[in-house]
């Protein structure tokens, strides 16, 4: 039996909503058969009002054990670092999570604004916020660089707008279960298990990105998005395309491109004018280029590929 | 999956052939810790042979004959040798085995084992009792040693549960197989599949666990829609380690590659 | 004079966001009512000096749960503010999107948010009791996990369509980005079938789809639950018989004027779209409902006013259209129930005032015989509160079970009518101007008004439905829809003031309430957890 709290920031719920899609095993799985006791969550808690004061307060002061706090949002200290915007049973939030961060075993940070403070941070960040332990790819946040739950493990970042079910599921699973020290995170306290490999993993438009055919606009069933609609797939690390969404599909299989939502600098470049759903080029060149290529090896790949494609490359493969 | 079933009246001395071979086996250790097996004594309940051989590889049927050989003879006899339509005017009493795979190969089609084997052993004597005589006993005993042995020659009737997509495999078959792994990669050759295990974060599909035992299921709706595989078929799928792949093997069966759209 | 009894709560969960409601309690039952809205997030600060499209980001992300909602409105404002063109198989795509969305909200809502506040103890002696704690018990009730995971199979065909839900971004202004194949729409067609076969029809209604839809008013609603012992022991007629049991008809009635935006645009009628075009293109149409008066009259973005006298914003006292907001937000945002006390503005209609949204005043306005012929047209939730004299917590929460027949119908609609080989997007020329885009989330009217000047973003401002719904007090002093409905809200146990849940709950509101009872008659906050 672990004990789980599930709290929210500065958060649109849209990891809690990703999350209650998880099957297999589903959220009411993880109660009945790994014995995972949700003590509270915003969107399924029972206990309401002095109940639930009452479970806070037996959490602080170790009467009860915490072994879970999973954070969602991001952490407001907003107005002039009080944390005041966002209140929650009286307090500012930001009071209620570092002093359950504390008491707890394990501390997971689950989607974007936990981990980095994704959206709500973006520039000019109106309600001051960061992340659990990091601002943008910048290590410290809330909880400081050298903060490490009961358990000796930093915060578990768990990123992505919002994060996939399963990856949250797994990671819930092998705390519960006891194989928690398995758990291997990189360098962003992200698990390796699903952030080592690239969004570009088993997208079904590689083809089209080996031979350089592009998807010029939307609504086609072939073409690369990378090269103009500013897909960031062979950037990003992610496993979209071999977890796949909803057990269906992915944002690049459907044909939007990948934002890069799992990485601390989304959304990329602000959002500033001419930036959306458009490849970012310096002389022809993009200006981010596929994690590990430089701009020669670039330039050298996409002239032999366009040179090489045969021609059913630039038809439409993809029967109606 | 291997069904073993034993079949016979074991109040009329050497009948119950069948359901002492049977009882042999459930004594084996080895045996009965195996979950690729599950052995089950019929009696002279035939057509309970029919709803057990259902969903599995291959079938192993023993039971008692008279053919007029002698006392104790053994006959091992392929299952395509026994078609015989059950007779229309019987009850449901006198449907035997024999009907039962009949009428299992039509009703269940694909889901009905085609690796079947009979074994019949000769009886001496009919008469009212619990004991087999001794030839028929010694016999018996012959047949206990020779499913033993096909049996741990057979490591290919392992099998796992397909359904919608979805493989799911048990904790002790990744154990097995897929140490130390939590990804797999799918590999499509023809109608046959093979999961390779890879490295910690190389890629691959995940090795989902979906209880505390440990089972797991490999998610691959994306890979059946890219190899234009029907995700609809659920059946239990042969497993074999492949030495020169470094792969574990899963057997589709053939309607994984019928049009998706009819399969509606 | 009745005895004045003081609790307080906080939070109370299972409503999304963060809410805090103030009641008075006079003789156990509510006498007045103050909800604040406890978390700013500041998107319409972010989306200044933007790219245009950085809507179709971010405001997906302003509600995880009603993402395809923002993300129709957002791409709407723009197909206005640039003239676009729309291909009908996006109009069909996009609509898909957010039908499947709020196929996924009802019984998410139902199971998830609402039903388990019928297994609570003070519920016990209902002979209903027994039943419903067997079937909604939250993670272990027979039909409560049947209800989360069908509600995870409504959006698998979102993501066939968008890729993954929640947080897509398909829809652009333009048209979709998807190109889906016969592959696709059959595999969606699959799994809304299966919705019907596992939840819709044997779960919820008992019935098959089409026995369902012959019902056309109240007493053909009675007559179907007494009909057949399937229908009775429904989720839906479990609902609804345990639901007058424990008397949810005699509470939260409210303001009883209701609005919707009308949604789901004809695939042949809006291909040119256009803020003036849209009443006459919404297969269901848009309306205002004054029950008092019996009136329908259409809706219209320039009615829209917003107002900040009570709300932490430093932006003046006058009612103004969302184009002239300026979000500007206050530093100080202590309680102050005579002054500000939340960060929902206080949204109003220029001349008919407060009005509620959700489904209770879509189907209302769905009833109506105001708007086109060929417009979606359902007679029975009017007709119910006709006869019951007025809206409650039973009714609102049933408007909502009831729109999942009729969305099912459309996302059917959808599937057979893509022309696979015909376009999906036609790229738009970008320019400067304004635009509006609305749609129906599934708890209500949602609207984005969009302004862009020298290709950036000067202005965006959104009005969700909870902020008509949660908003405080309006200029001239009126209470929001939820403040209204709170009075008269029988509170049985100070401790445990469930009903205040009810009423919270039944309009789905986005936010997490947090629930102080203050001293009606000295205006004196006392301790907290305490009865005195």
């Amino acid at each position: 039996m672990a004990n789980l709290l599930w709290l929210q920031g500065g958060a649109c719920s849209g990891n809690t909503m990703s999350f209650l899609n998880a099957e297999e095993p589903s959220v009411c799985d993880l109660v009945t058969d790994f014995g995972l006791n949700i003590l509270w969550h915003p969107s399924l808690g029972m206990e309401l009002g002095d109940e639930l004061q009452a479970l806070l307060d037996g959490l602080t002061s170790g009467r009860e054990s915490l072994d879970i706090l999973v954070f969602e949002g991001t952490v407001i200290n907003a107005p002039h670092g009080t944390g005041e915007w966002n209140r929650f049973a009286g307090r500012p939030m930001k009071d209620w999570m570092q002093e359950l961060a504390d008491v707890a075993r394990y501390v997971v940070a689950i989607g974007d604004c936990a981990c980095w403070g994704g959206i709500p941070a973006m520039d000019p960040n109106p309600t001051d916020s960061e992340g659990l332990q990091y601002l943008k790819r910048q290590h410290g946040g809330t909880l400081g660089t050298d903060f490490t739950s009961k358990a000796g493990l930093p915060v578990i970042n768990i990123p992505g707008c919002p994060a996939h079910p399963d990856w949250v599921t797994q990671i819930l699973v092998a705390v519960a279960t006891g194989r928690a020290a398995e758990i291997d995170l990189d360098d962003l306290q992200r698990p390796s298990t699903f952030f080592t490999s690239f969004t570009q993993t088993g997208c079904t438009r590689n083809m089209h990105f080996t031979y350089k055919v592009s998807a010029t606009e939307f609504g086609q069933r072939k073409g690369c998005l990378f090269y103009d609609l500013g897909c960031r797939g062979p950037m990003t690390h992610s496993p979209c395309n071999r977890i796949l969404w909803n057990r269906q599909s992915s944002k690049t299989r459907a044909g939007m491109p990948c934002i890069g939502c799992t990485e601390p600098e989304f959304p990329f470049f602000e959002l500033e004018p001419g930036t959306v759903f458009k490849s970012q080029t310096v002389m022809g060149v993009p200006r981010d280029l596929p994690d590990g290529l430089n701009k020669p090896g670039y330039i050298q790949l996409t002239t032999a590929a366009k040179e090489a494609a045969p021609a059913w490359a630039e038809q439409d493969i993809f029967v109606i | 999956m291997i069904s073993i079933i034993g079949c016979g009246n074991p109040v009329r001395s050497d009948d119950g052939a069948g359901h002492h071979v049977i009882q042999a086996l459930l004594a084996d250790e080895q045996i009965c810790s195996r979950k690729d097996l599950q052995l089950f004594d019929a009696g002279t309940d035939g057509m309970s042979v029919m709803y057990k051989a259902r969903g599995s590889q291959a079938l192993i049927i023993i039971d008692a004959c008279q053919s007029g050989e002698t006392p104790g003879a053994v006959f091992e006899v392929p299952g395509n040798e026994f078609d015989d339509a059950p007779p229309k005017e019987q009850s449901s009493h006198a449907f035997r085995w024999d009907h039962a795979l009949y009428a299992g190969r039509r009703i269940y089609a694909e889901a009905f084992p085609h690796d079947v084997t009979v074994y019949l052993i000769e009886v001496e004597t009919l008469a009212a009792g619990m004991e087999l005589s001794e030839s028929v006993s010694k016999a018996a005993n012959q047949v206990v040693e020779r499913i033993r042995q096909k049996l741990s020659g057979n490591s290919t009737a392992e099998s796992i549960k397909l359904n919608k997509a979805s493989l799911y495999i048990p904790a002790e078959v990744r154990a097995r197989y897929f140490p130390n792994c939590e990804c797999v990669a799918a590999i499509a050759e023809g109608a046959q599949l093979s999961l390779a295990p890879l490295l910690k974060s190389a890629g691959g599909h995940l090795l989902k666990q979906i209880n505390p035992q440990g089972d797991c299921v490999v998610q691959l709706q994306g890979f059946f829609r890219d190899q234009a595989w029907n995700e609809f078929v659920q059946c239990q799928c042969e497993i074999r380690w492949d030495e020169g792949r470094a792969a574990l093997s899963v057997h589709l069966p053939k309607e994984i590659e019928h049009d998706y759209a009819t399969a509606l | 004079m009745g005895e004045i009894r003081t609790l307080d709560i906080s939070p109370v969960g299972r409503v999304e966001g963060d809410l805090d409601i103030r009641v008075t309690v006079e003789d156990g039952v509510v006498t007045d009512a103050w909800t604040s809205a406890e978390l700013f997030r500041g998107f319409e600060v972010i989306l200044r000096g933007k790219d245009p499209q950085a809507g179709l980001i971010v405001t997906p992300r302003v509600c995880g749960i009603c993402g395809a909602s923002h993300l129709s409105c957002g791409a709407w404002a723009l197909d206005t503010a640039w003239k676009t063109e729309v291909p009908r198989n996006a109009i069909l795509a996009r609509n898909l999107g957010q039908i499947t969305e709020s196929l996924q909200s009802i019984p998410r809502h139902h199971y998830g948010l609402f039903g388990i506040d019928f297994t609570n103890e003070k519920y016990s002696k209902s002979p209903f009791y027994a039943e419903a704690c067997d079937r909604w018990a939250p993670y272990t009730g027979r039909h409560y996990e049947a209800g989360i995971s069908i509600s995870g199979k409504a959006v698998e065909i979102y993501a066939i369509f968008g890729g993954q839900w929640p947080h897509s971004s398909y829809m652009v202004p333009g048209g979709v980005m998807c190109a889906p194949t016969l592959t696709d729409i059959t595999r969606a067609k699959a799994i809304l079938e299966y919705y019907r076969t596992n939840w819709l029809e044997p779960i919820l209604l008992g019935c098959s789809i089409e026995r369902y839809e012959e019902i056309q008013s109240m007493q053909d609603f009675l007559a179907w639950l007494d009909e057949n012992p399937a229908h009775a022991n429904s989720d839906l007629g479990l609902y609804w018989r345990m639901g007058q049991d424990i008397g949810l008809d005699k509470f939260g009635g409210g303001l009883n004027r209701f609005m919707s935006w009308g949604y789901l645009p004809h695939e042949d009628r809006y291909q040119h779209p256009t803020v003036e075009g849209r009443n006459g293109a919404v297969i269901m149409k848009s309306g205002v409902y004054d029950f008092e008066a019996d009136t329908h009259v259409l809706m219209h973005e320039e009615h829209v006013r917003e107002n900040t006298v009570h709300a932490w914003y430093d932006e003046g006292s006058a009612d103004v259209h969302p184009y002239d907001r300026e979000t500007r937000p206050t530093d100080k945002n202590a309680r102050d129930f005579d002054n500000k006390y939340s960060w929902s503005s206080s949204v109003n209609h220029a001349e008919l005032g407060r009005l509620e949204t959700g489904p209770l005043a879509r189907q209302l306005v769905a009833g109506g015989k105001h708007g086109e012929d060929w417009q979606y047209f359902n007679p029975v939730v009017l007709d119910m509160m006709k006869a019951m004299g007025g809206s409650n917590v039973l009714l609102r929460h049933f408007a909502r079970l009831h729109e999942a027949t009729a969305l099912f119908r459309q996302a059917e609609h959808c599937l057979e009518a893509f022309h696979l080989d015909e376009p999906w997007y036609i790229k738009p020329h970008e320019t400067d101007g304004q635009g509006w885009g609305a749609t129906e989330a599934v708890r209500g009217a949602l609207a984005h008004w969009v302004d862009i000047k020298n290709g950036k973003i000067q202005n965006y401002q959104i009005v969700a439905p909870t902020t008509w719904n949660i908003g405080p007090r309006d200029g001239e002093g009126n209470r929001g829809p939820i403040e209204t409905a709170l009075i008269g809200a029988p509170i049985n146990n100070l401790k445990d003031p469930v009903e205040v849940g009810h009423v919270a709950r039944s309009f789905d509101s986005c936010m997490v309430c947090t629930v102080h009872v203050q001293d009606g008659k000295s205006g004196k906050e006392l301790a907290r957890f305490r009865i005195n």
